[in-house]
């Protein structure tokens, strides 16, 4: 290994400079541990649940956590909360990557776009994103809800509208720097079209704050959607969800408290988990940016 | 800067104006026409045709707009189908308990942040710097919701200190009014006061290491005269700015709060109505909320350049 070390390519060695920068975060290694077991959770799910996480029995309302059979308790109508919590993992992984994925691959397509063409199109592109973001989120989602329906593909949808603005801003401020720069010149000189600057070219030196932006985004939007399942306007019961597992918990405060504090936590965990990521992402990545 | 206020106040109005217009047409995409969702439910061909006529639903989308927005500018935001209130009079009615609620929120986020942010930009790479910084990460991951339900499952539920849920106005009794509202304005300062410790300390570190601390030092002038002085003057300018916003932020979490508490407010009226599909009055929620969200970021805009003139020029160039 160290013999070849000296004949990697310079793309070999940053991998590596950028390996030792992430290892020695611990944050980071932790953030990876927690998002690799949300993510295994999500894709297993039913596969592991120890039990039917929509079957009721009334003979077994509001258990205590740590009973036999049922690790953290049953709900309201005697359902394992621990089956619906794993299965619950998946809507949450879901809406939190769906949302930011769909929003990065719009906001960056028209960011480059407006940052590539300027003119008219960048004139009016800035002008939609301040419309959209003069709706603060909750609202814009609520106004989706009324329009569409409450469900977890509307949640998902008010989520991704919500986050393309800043994608579209990010991308776009990144252009207007590159497009300046020699080596687009060149290729503009060179007669290459204008779609291969653009991918080829342009998008490929602006990764690093989409990425920083990314790794925001995921936290922010499972929050988001859970949020949304919280307020009825995103997953509808009786599916499982974290979010709507914490409001039914809310109508038995007295008589099952661990029932708000489960779901509560696998939210808090998920979330930290991605955000501790993305904190070591970004010091790889831009180890100037702020600390 | 005439020029740039005069630039900035203009994008505010054709942002507002183009909002405006979403709004409208939100309405008319709703499933059925708007006649259908105007009225309540199973209403006859004769109150459908009455409603058409009353809201000029018959006329082109244009002029049905003009007369939209000239009811709106005088005022006039419709009456609630559900109520039959007029949502201008509920509307004056849930806005102060709002405007208690985030002004009370944004005090204690205040309160908390700045000491904490100076403290943690003194102390820098302490344990105590540590801890802050985990805890404003903390105050950013979980969401506020939670927090609200485990309050309530504290203060209320074990502890009997404070009522659950509900709202007391500040004129009837002013000590339950503040029982009352104590418990959702810490949940909502929760994530505000996350924001702003970050911001706090940044700011701090940034300014102790400008060149201008350093002649303060220099002169012999005493720390605290340093810190309070020069360094914390110039810290909290940006911290008011982020603030400002904040204020979406805010907004969102002023309708998830209000849910929890059962806070008779602008956020709970927001979610009534699309559950109630009263949609007079969601139209005038999403319209006001909108409009006060451009006008404090334009705000927010013209106090950071006059603070900063740096701005101005950037802003002149794009």
């Amino acid at each position: 290994m160290t013999a070849l070390a000296a004949e990697l390519t310079p793309r070999a060695q940053q991998r590596l400079r950028y390996r030792r920068r992430f290892t020695r975060r611990p944050t980071a290694v932790i953030g990876l541990a927690g998002v690799a077991f949300f993510v295994l959770v999500a894709i297993l799910g039913p596969l592991i649940s120890p039990a039917d996480p929509n079957a009721t029995n009334y003979d077994t309302i509001f258990v205590s956590p740590f009973s036999a059979g049922h690790l953290l308790g049953t709900d309201d109508l005697g359902r394992d909360v621990l089956s619906r919590l794993i299965v619950g993992t998946r809507a949450s992984m879901e809406a939190g990557v769906l949302a930011t994925l769909i929003a990065a691959l719009v906001g960056v397509f028209l960011g480059l776009l407006s940052g590539y063409y300027r003119g008219r199109l960048d004139t009016v592109m800035m002008r939609a994103t301040d419309v959209v973001l003069s709706f603060p989120f909750a609202i814009l989602a609520v106004g989706l809800a009324s329009i569409l329906g409450p469900s977890l593909s509307n949640a998902i949808l008010a989520l991704a509208i919500s986050l393309v603005p800043t994608f579209i801003r990010i991308t776009r401020a990144e252009v207007l720097g590159l497009r300046e720069q020699e080596y687009v010149q060149a290729a503009l000189v060179s007669g290459a079209p204008a779609r291969v600057i653009m991918f080829g070219h342009i998008l490929r030196n602006c990764l690093t704050p989409l990425v920083v932006q990314v790794s925001v985004a995921i936290p922010g939007s499972i929050i988001g959607a859970a949020t949304l399942s919280f307020l009825g306007l995103g997953e509808q019961p009786p599916t499982a969800s974290w979010g709507t597992m914490l409001s039914e918990s809310q109508n038995y405060l007295s008589q099952a408290a661990w029932f708000a504090v489960f779901p509560g936590l696998a939210i808090a965990l998920a979330t930290l988990s991605f955000t501790m990521l993305g904190d070591g992402l970004r010091d790889v990545l831009d180890p100037r940016g702020d600390r | 800067m005439r020029w740039y206020v005069l630039r900035k106040v203009g994008q505010a109005l054709l942002t507002l104006f183009i909002a405006s217009v979403v709004v409208f047409f939100g309405v008319r995409a709703l499933p059925g026409d708007a006649a259908t969702a105007m009225s309540s439910e199973g209403a006859s061909p004769e109150v459908l045709a009455q409603i058409r006529q009353q809201y000029g639903l018959d006329e082109p989308l244009p002029v049905q707009y003009a007369d939209w927005i000239g009811h709106v500018l005088t005022g006039n935001l419709g009456t609630s189908p559900q109520t039959g209130l007029a949502v201008s009079a509920v509307l004056a009615d849930r806005i102060p308990v709002t405007l208690e609620l985030t002004a009370v929120a944004v005090l204690i986020a205040l309160v908390i942040s700045i000491p904490i942010g100076i403290l943690a930009a003194l102390k820098r790479n302490t344990a105590l710097d540590y801890l802050s910084t985990t805890g404003s990460m903390l105050g950013l991951s979980v969401p506020h919701f939670w927090f609200g339900i485990l309050f309530i499952l504290l203060f209320a539920v074990r502890l009997h200190w404070l009522p659950a849920s509900g709202f007391v106005p500040f004129a009837t009794d002013s000590v339950s009014n503040l029982q009352h509202i104590i418990m959702p304005a810490v949940v909502l300062a929760i994530g505000l006061a996350a924001v702003l410790i970050r911001q706090m300390r940044s700011a701090m570190l940034q300014s102790l290491g400008e060149d201008y601390i350093r002649t303060a030092r220099a002169k012999g002038l005493a720390q605290s005269a340093v810190i309070g002085k020069h360094a914390l003057r110039n810290s909290l300018t940006a911290v008011v700015t982020v603030v400002g916003l904040q204020v979406g932020a805010l907004i969102s979490g002023v309708v998830v709060t209000e849910q929890i508490f059962v806070v008779p407010g602008i956020g709970k009226l927001t979610l009534d109505s699309v559950f109630n599909r009263d949609y007079p009055t969601l139209q005038a929620v999403v319209l006001v909320t909108a409009s006060v969200y451009i006008v404090v970021n334009l705000l927010t805009d013209l106090v950071y350049s006059a603070l900063n003139p740096r701005v101005r020029i950037q802003g002149a160039v794009t």
